[in-house]
């Protein structure tokens, strides 16, 4: 009862809030125009390639050749390390915000609420909102491949899209959810925003030039830079690698969709991306409830 | 003037009680450490297989031998000036929204409007007060990466490379003045704390990692892992004379790095620092000439940012509103 209050309330809430319309609209813009961007680079480098053959430059094969259907959407996993985090980082601090700046909590307190299956229906709420941000971005890009390429994508490629949509999916939900936690811990409003997204961005980028010595604008072209290590033991990157979560994601997006054929699905990734999305939402909901009815600052 | 100053005085004095001013320079030393470090262990690891290059060599092969790696001390500090322009971007944001947000929730703007003095000479004095705030936290960083390269890289510097840093410093300062500027103007303008937040990061977004992002992929070189030319074989002259064929495409490409302010600066900065190889060694009369134009953009988008912050004032509304 309580969670299907609380999820219907944060579904219209969420909807009705004008102030993240803003980032989302940047997310499904970016999201589904990747396949664009992409196939424009892929035909221009092939004209560059073919006017390299016709001056007998080079021997070498077209690198483009026999690229996957689902090469265009490598941008898009660009995209949701930058734009869908963040994106989710704010829808998941603004639900918790939107109680606390109205002072919804002090009536909650009043009641026989059980703050756990509010807290769920919250974030479930939230969760079916990325969902479907996530399919309109993905029955996006299926179109304009189709476009692109004069023909649809076979079943296994779009089996690929989902899982790469689920995949993508997960990773912003528990994004959500740790910015839930934020909004429901922080003294200020923009302290509930600012943790995350400082958090965010080590993660992003100071841990994986910590492991791999790659820059951290390199780390955002969806070709892999060439990585010379900073010589740190095997065992000390054994235990950070997990924190780089984004890189876990990006390795096992990339392996999904098939865009680079010596990328692999490792079980490491898959586990240690696994674990940050689970302990994620199980710590916002464990947090949240415990921490339920701080006021903000003025 | 004195109560120019006054405002301003208090402005820095809330940041150093806020701890902000000590935490950006905390956060930004540690990145530019770091990336030292990162970047020395990479140019070691380099040198070690070099070594084990030469070693394996024959006597009769060493005159045809690769060049010795070279390190340039001021490269190291690249990682730290990517941090700058990403985080650092970030935290004048927020140290801009701070300034104005603060005094609006604690209801001081009120009591400041009270006072005989002018709602532009406010955000004035706040402006001179982000100038005094971004300069001391740029100060602090510009020694600890003298520090950092001299004690963590073992690089040398010469009184050349203090200037040049020195400049990239001094720029850092305006790009970082532009995203304070650019939230003062947009707490001032809008009535909700969440509105203007979400519209920053939002445009820090945008401006600061999407638009460069593109450009970027965009980059036929960016294409394939150790670049298309050097993959396929060919050298840099031919390079050149590839891509002109291709200008079109290079230019709408261009045209979208250059509305990125961040951008703009990357290309300064690693243009003085020799990050960029084509800039590498030359006098700083070349390279500031060479980049001009991103010179004169940055600070020109900067000043007229900081002018729009004041117009704004002019709204009664401004100050007084609280969110």
């Amino acid at each position: 009862m309580v969670f299907k209050a609380a999820f219907k309330h944060e579904l219209l809430s969420s909807l009705r809030s004008k102030s993240p319309q803003l980032v989302v609209t940047v997310f499904l813009v970016l999201t589904s125009i990747s396949s664009i961007i992409g196939w424009l680079t892929v035909r221009n480098v092939t004209k560059i390639y073919n006017d390299i053959v016709s001056q007998n430059l080079t021997k070498a094969p077209n690198p483009f050749t026999n690229v996957p259907s689902l090469y265009y959407m490598r941008d898009s996993v660009i995209y949701v390390v930058l734009i869908g985090s963040l994106m989710s980082i704010i829808l998941g601090a603004q639900a918790s915000l939107r109680d606390r700046k109205s002072n919804a909590n002090e009536l909650i307190k009043t009641r026989n609420v059980n703050l756990v299956h509010r807290i769920l229906g919250q974030l479930s709420a939230i969760a079916s909102i990325i969902v479907l941000l996530e399919i309109v971005a993905l029955l996006t890009s299926f179109i304009l491949i189709w476009v692109i390429q004069k023909t649809p994508l076979n079943i296994g490629a779009v089996f690929s899209l989902l899982g790469y949509g689920a995949v993508s999916a997960i990773l912003m939900i528990a994004l959500a959810a740790i910015g839930f936690t934020f909004g429901t811990i922080s003294k200020s409003e923009e302290s509930s925003l600012l943790y995350p997204i400082v958090g965010w961005a080590l993660v992003t980028f100071t841990i994986p030039q910590i492991i791999t010595s790659i820059h951290p604008v390199a780390l955002l072209n969806p070709t892999p830079a060439v990585s010379t290590g900073t010589g740190l033991a095997q065992s000390v990157i054994n235990v950070i690698s997990p924190l780089a979560v984004m890189e876990n994601f990006k390795a096992i997006a990339n392996a999904i969709l098939g865009v680079d054929k010596s990328i692999q699905l490792s079980l490491v990734d898959l586990l240690s991306f696994s674990l940050f999305a689970g302990v994620g939402v199980m710590a916002s909901v464990v947090i949240s409830s415990k921490s339920f009815g701080r006021k903000l600052d003025a | 003037m004195r109560k120019l100053l006054i405002v301003t005085k208090k402005e820095v004095q809330d940041a150093i009680r806020s701890r902000q001013a000590l935490a950006l320079i905390a956060f930004l030393s540690l990145s530019i450490l770091i990336s030292v470090w990162v970047a020395s262990a990479s140019f070691s690891i380099k040198m070690d297989e070099y070594n084990l290059y030469l070693a394996a060599l024959t006597p009769d092969m060493h005159s045809q031998a690769l060049s010795r790696p070279q390190l340039f001390p001021l490269t190291l500090i690249r990682s730290g000036i990517e941090y700058i322009e990403i985080l650092g971007a970030l935290f004048a944001f927020i140290i801009g929204f701070t300034s104005v947000s603060r005094e609006r929730s604690r209801g001081t703007s009120l009591l400041l409007l009270s006072r005989p003095i002018k709602k532009s000479e406010i955000l004035l004095a706040k402006s001179l007060g982000l100038l005094v705030i971004w300069t001391s936290v740029l100060a602090t960083i510009y020694l600890t990466s003298i520090a950092a390269i001299i004690g963590i890289g073992h690089g040398r510097l010469q009184v050349i490379d203090y200037v040049r840093l020195g400049i990239v410093f001094l720029f850092a300062d305006i790009y970082l003045l532009f995203w304070s500027f650019f939230a003062v103007a947009v707490t001032a303008r809008l009535k909700q704390f969440s509105s203007a937040i979400l519209v920053g990061i939002t445009a820090w977004l945008m401006v600061v990692l999407v638009i460069p992002q593109i450009g970027d992929t965009m980059d036929p070189d960016n294409q394939v892992p150790g670049g298309l030319f050097g993959s396929l074989g060919i050298v840099k002259a031919t390079e050149t004379s590839i891509l002109a064929h291709f200008h079109s495409f290079d230019v709408i490409r261009n045209g979208l790095e250059v509305t990125s302010i961040t951008k703009l600066f990357e290309r300064v900065a690693f243009a003085f620092l020799g990050i960029k190889d084509k800039y590498n060694q030359l006098p700083i009369s070349s390279v500031a000439k060479a980049l001009e134009s991103s010179l004169i953009a940055v600070i020109l988008l900067t000043v007229l940012i900081g002018i729009s912050t004041v117009l704004i004032s002019q709204n009664e509304e401004t100050l007084r509103r609280r969110s």
